[in-house]
């Protein structure tokens, strides 16, 4: 037996409980990997409907077992690793290594290294060279363990058992008695003024309100689908009053032409009275155009001309192409669909009428015998103009008051209406709040805005409040902004307070002072001053946007939010190797790096600069000289570095 | 074959040469130590660069006592000593040597000839203070020498006396008026070490044993052939393959192209060369001796590798400006290599 015969017979017992010891972390990763599958299958066989028995899991995780230490323990290892193990458990210097490595080594010190090592290894047992251990698979296993153990014990309904859920049909929450009498009086004054002023436009939008506010009361509508709804009727309010308001401005025009001629002057006041009709002015004017011709012309000539400064454009015949260019332009700048031809109705509704009126006022001139059968038609329309400008104010307030409830439903305040009642009569108890208008009181407002050039207005209107249990009940407001004023608001009535407040705001916020009385039951009257404080409630007339008006910042210029990773940027060297890579290497920076590297060559010739400073300087134009490309170091450096090839 | 009572003698014989060198080399430790306080690992670095037949490279601050290191070391050996102090105006045949013309006593000769003056580099241990003051032209000098043991003048060449050993100090690079020394030239030197500041007991130590009457006399205690015995031992050490495999991926890990550690592919623009893996090894066998053992162990390539590798691990841009330290890559090769492939 060789030198190496003791230390051989050391390693291969050291390898044999290697082996037992990787068999047994075999086992262990094949019972978690088995119980984890079996857990699978024992969860689809349960929901299917079929008896997991015992005997066949516990067979198939035998069998992972087994197959898991097969696997681990037929795995080679190396008499190299097994002497790694006896150092370890001797001093870690690698003397049973080494010796096993250089068993053929004839050399005396290799001799005597196998020598050392056997005697050092002659009291080592395999048991203190592979400890015994935890396997590193306990936690798989546990984990296995438990899915199994959760997958044969948790109830699982079977797929037959199942019953298909039927989700319940989703509907609102009904509102409290009284949530929408605002709107509802509101719907009902559109009705009112519909029915008044022949509007069928106006009905239509009155009678969808009342709709939506029945189904929302009753809770057939949720809060979003109501929203939705409300904002389209909003949409359609306003862009109505915008045609109406277009019409009025030209009924208006039209009827100082007539007024400015003796002959159409009693056409023209007929169509001021407020009781006028289109069949009274139809009369009128074919009168006016039977009696005196050519004035009629002139009257009729000079309300085309009305009619077109309200369009926007010249009322010669000739000058229609330019409009219906700007209206062809207009479609084309994504106005499409029904929402997009209902302005175009209207223009041409009113394009069609000066067309009229000049054609009878040609006519007229001409001595034509229809002048008188065209001055009446032309009578007629703009006594339907004037009907549909009438109803500009009603379905502006419409408006106004789908906006404020979409915004009372968006805030929630419909829902918690029970509450916003008892905080407002809390504080209209305490006397600091004159009056609430929407909140405490429950009043309704209505005002006129006038829009001027600039955004401002004046808006009047009066309101009355129906006060719910002990609230307040009278109230005055007034508020005024810098971009809208509102004025001489009346809030709500009702019968155990009164108070007044007034706010005077800039852009929408109030600020000023607010005094209010009010009585409740036994108590005395309280009287309160607050100053400064942002009054409360809602007024009458339009404060203007919160924000302001679009245009009135005092700057022109964008604000841009930079967003960056805290952290993540680049590091000093990735800027600059990033900047080199770049491309300043390739024009600009290789000319400046020139330049100046030729002015410091010629600065370091003519000036006395000590050599260390001289090689300092050199070495940091090389260090910073243009790169072509990664491989830097194999260009030519002024330093010592390419020399280092040719030293080996 | 051989027999086993003759294995037996061998054996005996081959544990004294390791028990001799070990003695030996504590002996020559402890007579340094008589003098030079603390600084004990960069002297046994010395010693280990000295047997392994390199040259070592000591960097530090002024005062800190690397002079009187070599000093010391020579004055424990019975070697030749010279002292080249570099400055920037010194030249290769200051170093070196260089022809003379001479006259001719003798009657019927030519009356001048030249003649080879030899320079202080002709000792047994040189001495190359602050050898980054000198320029890389002068530095370069001792390229040959300090490689192939012999310096050429002209068309001679002139052997060194064996041993030959360099040992150069530097100041930091950050210093002014110093010069970096060629890669070249730092390859050649087996260790590059840092010599740290003293702490507080070793600076009372110093304190107390330089500013009394008495300073401390060292002597002789290793002769130049008892030198040149243990570096043959130490060539005779053998190493188990693991540990040299070891040792040779460390070396290539150093290389970007080849290393499996990030930070050495980003910042790295050479690694270590040969000379580097040589080094290694062989003072991974000088520690083993050093600790009675017969062969290296992965521990003695650990702990050898960071003064042989430091200064074969050149810096890309990247690492420039990032300020990475090769010891930090070589630490970090280290971390992440395992011993066993």
């Amino acid at each position: 037996m060789s030198d190496a015969g003791p230390l051989l017979t050391l390693l291969r017992r050291i390898r044999r409980r290697l082996r037992l010891w990787m068999a047994v972390e075999g086992a262990v990763a094949g019972a978690a990997a088995g119980a984890v599958a079996l857990a699978g299958a024992v969860t689809a066989l349960r929901v299917a409907g079929h008896a997991v028995g015992l005997a066949r899991p516990l067979a198939l995780l035998a069998g992972a077992v087994a197959v898991g230490a097969l696997i681990r323990a037929a795995r080679r290892i190396p008499l190299a690793s097994c002497a790694r193990f006896a150092d370890a458990a001797l001093d870690r210097q690698d003397r049973v290594l080494s010796a096993f490595c250089l068993h053929g080594d004839q050399s005396p010190l290799a001799r005597a290294l196998m020598q050392d090592a056997v005697e050092r290894t002659r009291t080592l047992a395999p048991g203190s060279a592979v400890a015994p251990r935890r396997p590193k698979g306990l936690p798989a296993l546990a984990i296995g363990a438990l899915v199994l153990g959760a997958a044969a014990i948790v109830p699982v309904r079977s797929r037959a058992a199942r019953m298909p859920v039927v989700a319940p049909p989703a509907s609102g929450v009904p509102l409290a008695v009284g949530t929408l009498d605002v709107e509802r009086e509101e719907a009902r004054r559109a009705a009112e003024a519909a029915a008044r002023l022949h509007d069928e436009r106006l009905a239509a939008l009155a009678g969808e309100l009342q709709r939506t506010l029945r189904r929302l009361a009753a809770g057939q509508l949720s809060d979003g689908d109501a929203l939705e709804k409300l904002s389209a009727l909003q949409r359609e309010a306003a862009q109505a009053a915008a045609e109406a308001a277009r019409d009025a401005n030209a009924f208006e025009a039209a009827k100082k032409a007539l007024e400015g001629e003796a002959a159409t002057r009693g056409a023209g006041e007929m169509l001021s009275a407020e009781d006028a009709d289109a069949a009274r002015a139809r009369a009128a004017l074919g009168s006016a155009a039977a009696e005196n011709p050519t004035e009629t012309g002139r009257a009729l000539s000079a309300a085309a001309r009305g009619v077109a400064s309200a369009l926007g454009a010249p009322a010669e015949d000739g000058d229609k192409n330019p409009r219906r260019l700007q209206r062809e332009g207009d479609g084309k700048n994504g106005q499409d669909g029904a929402s997009a031809d209902k302005p175009r109705d209207a223009e041409r509704r009113l394009e069609r009428l000066q067309r009229d009126l000049g054609d009878a006022a040609s006519a007229c001139r001409d001595g034509d015998p229809s002048c008188k059968s065209r001055a009446e038609k032309s009578g007629g329309d703009l006594g339907q103009m004037g009907g549909r400008g009438a109803s500009a104010e009603s379905l502006r307030q419409l408006e106004r008051a789908l906006r404020q409830m979409r915004d009372r439903l968006g805030r929630g305040e419909m829902r918690s209406g029970d509450q916003q009642a008892m905080r407002s009569f809390e504080r209209a108890a305490r006397g600091e709040n004159g009056q609430s208008g929407q909140q405490g009181g429950q009043g309704q407002q209505q005002g006129q805005q006038d829009d001027g050039q600039q955004g401002e207005g004046v808006g009047t209107g009066e309101g009355s409040g129906q006060g719910q249990g002990d609230s307040v009940a009278e109230g005055e407001q007034s508020g005024g902004g810098e971009n809208g004023k509102g004025s001489d608001g009346k809030g709500g009535k009702g019968s155990d307070g009164k108070g007044k407040a007034s706010g005077n705001g800039k852009e929408g916020e109030g600020a000023g002072a607010a005094e209010g009385i009010a009585m409740l039951g036994e108590r005395k009257t309280v009287e309160s001053t607050a100053s400064n404080a942002p009054g409360e409630g809602q007024g009458n007339g339009a404060g203007g946007p919160p924000l302001g008006q679009r245009g009135d910042m005092q700057t022109r210029g964008h604000e841009t939010e930079a967003r960056v990773a805290n952290g993540a940027g680049p590091n000093r060297a990735e800027v600059i190797g990033g900047a080199a890579d770049r491309g300043f290497a390739q024009h600009g920076y290789a000319r400046v790096f020139a330049d100046y590297q030729a002015a410091v060559e010629d600065a370091l010739a003519t000036t006395a600069v000590p050599e260390g400073r001289r090689y300092v300087v050199r070495r940091y134009f090389d260090l910073i000289r243009p790169r072509t490309g990664k491989s830097t170091g194999n260009s030519a450096g002024s330093t010592g570095r390419t020399g280092r090839t040719g030293g080996r | 074959m051989t027999a086993p009572a003759d294995r037996v003698s061998s054996n005996d014989v081959a544990t004294a040469a390791v028990a001799a060198f070990r003695a030996d080399l504590d002996r020559l430790l402890a007579e340094i130590a008589r003098r030079m306080v603390g600084q004990n690992e960069i002297a046994g670095s010395v010693a280990s660069a000295l047997l392994a037949g390199g040259h070592v490279l000591l960097e530090g601050v002024p005062g800190l006592g690397k002079t009187l290191l070599v000093r010391t070391l020579a004055e424990t050996l019975e070697l030749s000593f010279s002292r080249i102090q570099f400055t920037p105006d010194l030249m290769p045949a200051d170093v070196l040597g260089t022809n003379l013309i001479v006259e001719s006593a003798q009657p019927g000769e030519a009356s001048r000839r030249f003649e080879f003056q030899r320079g202080p580099i002709f000792a047994h241990i040189v001495l190359a203070d602050e050898i980054n003051r000198a320029t890389p032209k002068t530095q370069s000098a001792l390229l040959e020498a300090m490689q192939e043991q012999s310096v050429t003048v002209g068309k001679q060449t002139y052997p060194l006396p064996p041993p030959f050993f360099v040992l150069a100090t530097q100041n930091p690079i950050e210093m002014e008026g110093t010069y970096p020394l060629p890669e070249a030239q730092l390859d050649r030197f087996t260790f590059k070490l840092r010599v740290e500041p003293p702490a507080r007991e070793e600076l009372h130590a110093i304190l107390e044993r330089t500013t009394g009457s008495d300073e401390p006399a060292v002597r002789p205690v290793l002769g130049r052939e008892r030198l040149l015995e243990m570096r043959a031992l130490v060539r005779q050490v053998p190493v188990a393959r693991p540990v040299q495999d070891y040792a040779v991926r460390l070396v290539e890990a150093t290389h970007p192209t080849r290393s499996p550690v990030a930070e050495v592919k980003r910042f790295v623009r050479y690694g270590s060369s040969p000379r580097g893996a040589q080094a290694v090894m062989l003072a991974a066998k000088i520690e083993a001796l050093r600790d009675g053992r017969f062969a290296p162990s992965f521990a003695d390539v650990r702990r050898v590798a960071l003064p042989a590798l430091r200064h074969r691990v050149l810096l890309n841009f990247d690492g420039e400006a990032e300020g990475v330290t090769a010891d930090a890559l070589v630490s970090a090769v280290l971390a992440g290599l395992p011993e066993m492939a």
